[in-house]
């Protein structure tokens, strides 16, 4: 209550606090006041200064003051009064105390849970009298974990064995093998990349290219498939070039931070520009890590939570000696390439084979020499130093441990991933369970602060943020350990009394369903269509996209890839962030300025123009309206009870089926008029087992499956 | 039945087929639900409490009022409309509107020495450049005495009618954060455009349309689409870019070859949940 209402004038800024108060700490909250007051007298609401404020019917005198836009319910009131009768006692925020490993609860249907989750979801549900959902179908499931955990819908053959696969253990073999996939890389490596802000190109005017960077993007997926331990993940990305040894691979890894924009606009003032990126390290640290918008305290302190300007600039000082650093990495096909060349070189120098030139990007330490002392930025100006600082962490966590007399950047790191930090494992078991059912357990995912929301299950976020700690730090077990339970599975029907008792799937009696991300439609649309190439890794590519969109820039060329490098995966589409790809943005993909610990979802008309007209959309719909007809034989109801099973994992349903046959007809009567050469542009490749109109009248009915809102949704 | 009437009556029959299910063909069949003229009010809320929200918005139950529907302002304007047009580039303000009599008195010689103490320069070598005046006439126009430069002597004909703005200052020299500075209102990323702000504020008085739309001349800012983000707001409140060529909006037409009959047909069958022959949609339940 104090935090959200009244920090702002009374907390930890001293900048702008008022009338000398200050109510986030207990000394200074029960100190004698400029006035000779007292805020809070513990025990005695009647004599407390603040209660008396907030209790006041005198309009100067209330609190807080109508024009800060706070005010305070009677319950608020009540919970105030009731603090201060019982001693005013003084508590840390909960996100800054160590997670501490709660006994299971007891439940009541003893039968349902699976796993240690279930307990604590299922113990919250009965307080509230409110059942869980049963298990949901075979076919849902199989969906859901395919595109939980590889972004991609299940083929024809993995559904029909799945369903029909009778053993015990069928759903956890299925996770095992998902979670084996290659493509679970790419499907969490985007997660991962939303956060690290990755993109290819610099920003700014001059937007330049990073032909290199997916090197670091391919480092993110190749330690996630291998499940790279996060503290590990973790210490590699922020200061791999400093450990002992350090490999290639572990100075790609500080690509994280390269990730950052950068001006390279003749005339910029470099050192503002280096200043920002800077900046933009330490916030996105913050977000990334500690789940707290330390990037507040950029030009004041923080207004809510424990974090004073000193202490932003003493976390800025870690990174102020950090420079770029590209470095040589030839791949081994550009250096076979080479070498096959040299072999082959006929010793004139004009024709002379060219060395590889793929460098990675990483960040290195400055020379001794060359270092750079920290000073505050008053106001955030970099033209306005104030105090010198050392690099130093946030006083309200755990203590830092140096290697050295001076705390560098590796000893950042192993800080964030000391067991003893209470946030780096909730931040990221946080991040998990989100992805895995739909809504964190705490929802505000970039916000563990004061003024986040607090956990629906704190008791249930602690338990696995030590699991994940004990698991040795693996995102594969944590993922394990949630698709396992019977909180996963439910099915994500909205039953009618869900909507007056759990509108928002807050206490979890059922799984959520939302709709999928920008590159997970693409991937889907291609997937079903057949067209998807599932190579992994390596540069971006660029899709078809029109002139126009990147017509602004003065970055303006876009070569379409050759062949079937089109059809890759949306997450390798090249990012050039002044002019993004229409598509992704359309469908809410981070415009990687910032961390993006949350995506919107939102429903846009420009959503639907793009399923329905987007020329790769239309030309998924052409190809499932070629879909095999030999083994089938020309019949248009098989061919729609497959398509209708490739696009939604499940079999159509009579009315369904009708409607969709009806359909059919109504295409295949309005087409009588159509020319051939309009057909002909209608069905892409004709086959020969249909005729003309045949197979126009299945692209229309396959557009408009894409179009149904199930086939984005992830259930 | 009088034909508004029957029109009326279509028209619903025709929202509702639109919208079901068809994932974001909702929100384009929701912009229409607003309209008085294709929906009668009660109809509106009906439709509204249909679709028109993300699966997760639908579940809850809530009734989510339209992210664009338009809001009252905290002060009656008189405005009813706002054209903002940002010219990047072009000729001198000091050319054209903002004559600075020092600036010709100190024509030729160089840099004074307090501004050398306090100004950045992008490209300006400080110790040898020179100043340069404008050559340009002036005079004031109207009963305000406006200044405009020969440049200008038409819009100085309006100068009674016009509020001219001198005082714009900004500290920053380099294009992209200048022009994030003046559409955001702060010079870094992540942070709404002024259009994006005024529609949620708002909200946008036609449903049928976009509620903030982007035209943009010859290459267009070279800021990109950064200078119309939504920044933290909703990205349903970025601006949508209209082309200057070919169709509008991007993906508005058909695919080629496809007749209208069969767009309709096909949007048809998506279908009202409600309706015993639709097609699935969605979400099962």
């Amino acid at each position: 209550v104090l935090a959200q209402n009244c920090f702002t004038c009374h907390g930890p800024d001293e900048g702008t606090r008022e009338a000398g108060l200050r109510l986030d700490q207990a000394d200074m909250a029960l100190a004698e006041l400029e006035s000779g007051g007292r805020a809070v007298v513990p025990g005695k609401p009647e004599q407390s200064e603040l209660f008396l404020r907030v209790t006041s019917d005198d309009e100067y005198l209330r609190m807080p003051p109508a024009e800060s836009g706070h005010a305070l319910s009677a319950e608020q009131v009540a919970t105030l009064r009731r603090w201060i009768e019982q001693g005013a006692q003084y508590v840390d925020h909960w996100s800054f105390q160590a997670a501490v490993r709660a006994e299971l609860p007891a439940v009541h249907a003893t039968e349902w849970p699976r796993n240690s989750i279930d307990y604590f979801v299922l113990a919250q549900l009965e307080k509230r009298g409110i059942a869980p959902s049963p298990e949901a179908d075979r076919a849902t499931l199989i969906r859901r974990l395919s595109l939980d955990l590889l972004g991609l819908p299940p083929t024809l053959e993995e559904l029909d064995r799945f369903v029909q696969d009778h053993r015990s253990d069928a759903y956890e073999q299925l996770v095992e093998r998902l979670l084996a996939s290659p493509h679970f890389g790419e499907r969490w490596g985007k997660h991962w990349l939303d956060l690290a802000r990755y993109a290819d190109s610099d920003g700014y005017l001059g937007d330049q290219l990073r032909p290199y960077a997916y090197l670091y993007r391919d480092w993110v997926m190749n330690a996630i498939n291998r499940d790279l331990p996060f503290d590990q993940f973790t210490v590699e990305q922020l200061a791999g070039d400093l450990l002992p040894d350090a490999q290639l691979e572990q100075k790609i890894a500080t690509g994280f931070h390269r990730n950052a924009m950068k001006n390279t606009e003749a005339g910029a003032d470099r050192e503002e520009d280096r200043v920002n990126r800077t900046v933009n390290y330490v916030s996105t640290t913050g977000t990334v890590w500690l789940g707290l918008s330390v990037g507040c305290a950029e030009c004041h302190t923080h207004k809510y939570d424990p974090i004073s300007h000193h202490e932003f600039y003493q976390l800025y000082a870690f990174f102020n000696n950090a420079d770029e650093l590209d470095v040589p990495a030839p791949q081994p096909e550009e250096v076979a390439r080479y070498e096959r060349a040299l072999e082959q070189w006929n010793g004139d120098e004009s024709q002379k084979p060219t060395p590889p030139k793929t460098t990675a990007r990483t960040m290195t330490e400055v020379s001794e020499s060359s270092r750079r002392s920290t000073r505050i930025h008053l106001r955030g100006d970099f033209r306005n130093p104030g105090e010198e600082v050392q690099p130093g962490t946030l006083s309200v966590l755990h203590p830092l441990q140096s290697r050295r007399e001076r705390p560098d950047r590796l000893d950042l790191a192993y800080w964030l991933v000391d067991p003893a930090n209470p946030l780096t494992h909730r931040v990221t078991v946080n991040h998990i369970w989100k992805h895995l059912m739909g809504r964190g357990l705490v929802s505000t995912m970039d916000n563990l602060g004061t003024t986040g929301e607090p956990p629906s299950h704190p008791k249930l976020l602690d338990w696995l943020a030590l699991e994940f700690i004990e698991r040795g730090w693996s995102r594969k077990g944590v993922i394990r350990l949630i698709v396992h339970s019977a909180t996963y599975r439910q099915a994500s029907v909205v039953r009618p009394e869900l909507r007056e008792l759990d509108a928002h799937n807050v206490w979890l009696a059922r799984q959520s369903r939302f709709r999928l991300e920008a590159e997970v439609v693409r991937d889907l649309a291609l997937s079903v269509g057949g067209l998807l190439n599932r190579n992994i890794g390596g540069p971006s590519i660029r899709p078809p996209l029109d002139a126009q969109v990147t017509a602004y820039s003065r970055n303006k060329e876009w070569p379409v890839s050759p062949g079937a490098e089109k059809y890759r995966r949306g997450l390798y589409i090249l990012f050039r962030r002044n002019t993004p790809f229409s598509m992704l943005l359309t469908f809410d993909a981070p415009d990687t300025s910032v961390a993006c610990a949350q995506r919107e979802r939102t429903s846009s008309p420009l959503q639907s123009l793009t399923l329905l007209n987007d020329p790769v959309f239309f030309e998924c719909a052409q190809q499932l309206g070629r879909r095999p007809v030999r083994a089938r034989g020309v019949d248009p109801e098989s061919w729609i009870r497959d398509i209708f099973r490739l696009c939604l994992s499940r079999e159509a349903q009579p009315a369904e089926l009708q409607r969709l046959m009806r359909l059919y007809h109504e295409q295949f009567n309005l087409l009588a008029d159509v020319s051939e050469s309009e057909l002909k542009l209608v069905v892409g490749e004709p086959l020969e087992e249909l005729d003309l109109r045949q197979q126009a009248a299945r692209v229309a009915v396959a557009r408009s499956l894409i179009n149904v809102h199930e086939f984005i949704t992830r259930e | 039945m009088h034909p508004y009437e029957a029109l009326l009556q279509r028209s619903r029959r025709r929202f509702m087929t639109d919208s079901l299910h068809g994932a974001g063909t909702v929100a384009l069949a929701g912009l229409l639900a607003g309209d008085g003229l294709a929906l009668a009010p009660s109809h509106a809320a009906e439709a509204q409490s249909l679709e028109l929200r993300s699966p997760e918005a639908r579940d809850s139950g809530e009734r989510d009022d339209s992210p664009l529907a338009p809001r009252p302002p905290h002060f009656a304007a008189k405005a009813k409309n706002c054209i903002y047009i940002y010219l990047e580039g072009g000729p001198s303000q000091m050319d054209l509107f903002d004559p600075k009599p020092k600036l010709n008195e100190l024509n030729g010689s160089s840099l004074p020495k307090e501004m050398l103490d306090k100004a950045r320069f992008a490209f300006i070598k400080p110790d040898t450049a020179t100043l340069l005046g404008s050559p340009r006439k002036w005079k004031k126009y109207g009963q305000c005495g406006m200044d405009f430069s020969d440049l200008l002597p038409h819009l100085g004909s309006c100068a009674d009618d016009l509020l001219m703005v001198r005082s714009l200052h900004s500290e920053e020299f380099n294009h992209h954060p200048g022009q994030l500075l003046m559409q955001c209102g702060v010079s870094r990323f992540g942070m709404p455009s002024m259009g994006s702000w005024i529609n949620y504020g708002l909200g946008s008085a036609s449903q049928n349309l976009p509620g903030y739309v982007v035209l943009t001349a010859g290459r267009g800012g070279s800021g990109g689409s950064s200078l119309w983000q939504s920044g933290f707001l909703s990205t349903k409140y970025s601006g949508v870019l209209f082309r200057n060529q070919g169709e509008p909006v991007l993906n508005l037409q058909n695919p080629a070859g496809l007749p209208p009959e069969i767009q309709r047909a096909g949007l048809d069958a998506l279908g009202d949940g409600a309706e015993p022959d639709a097609l699935p949609g969605g979400p099962r339940s």
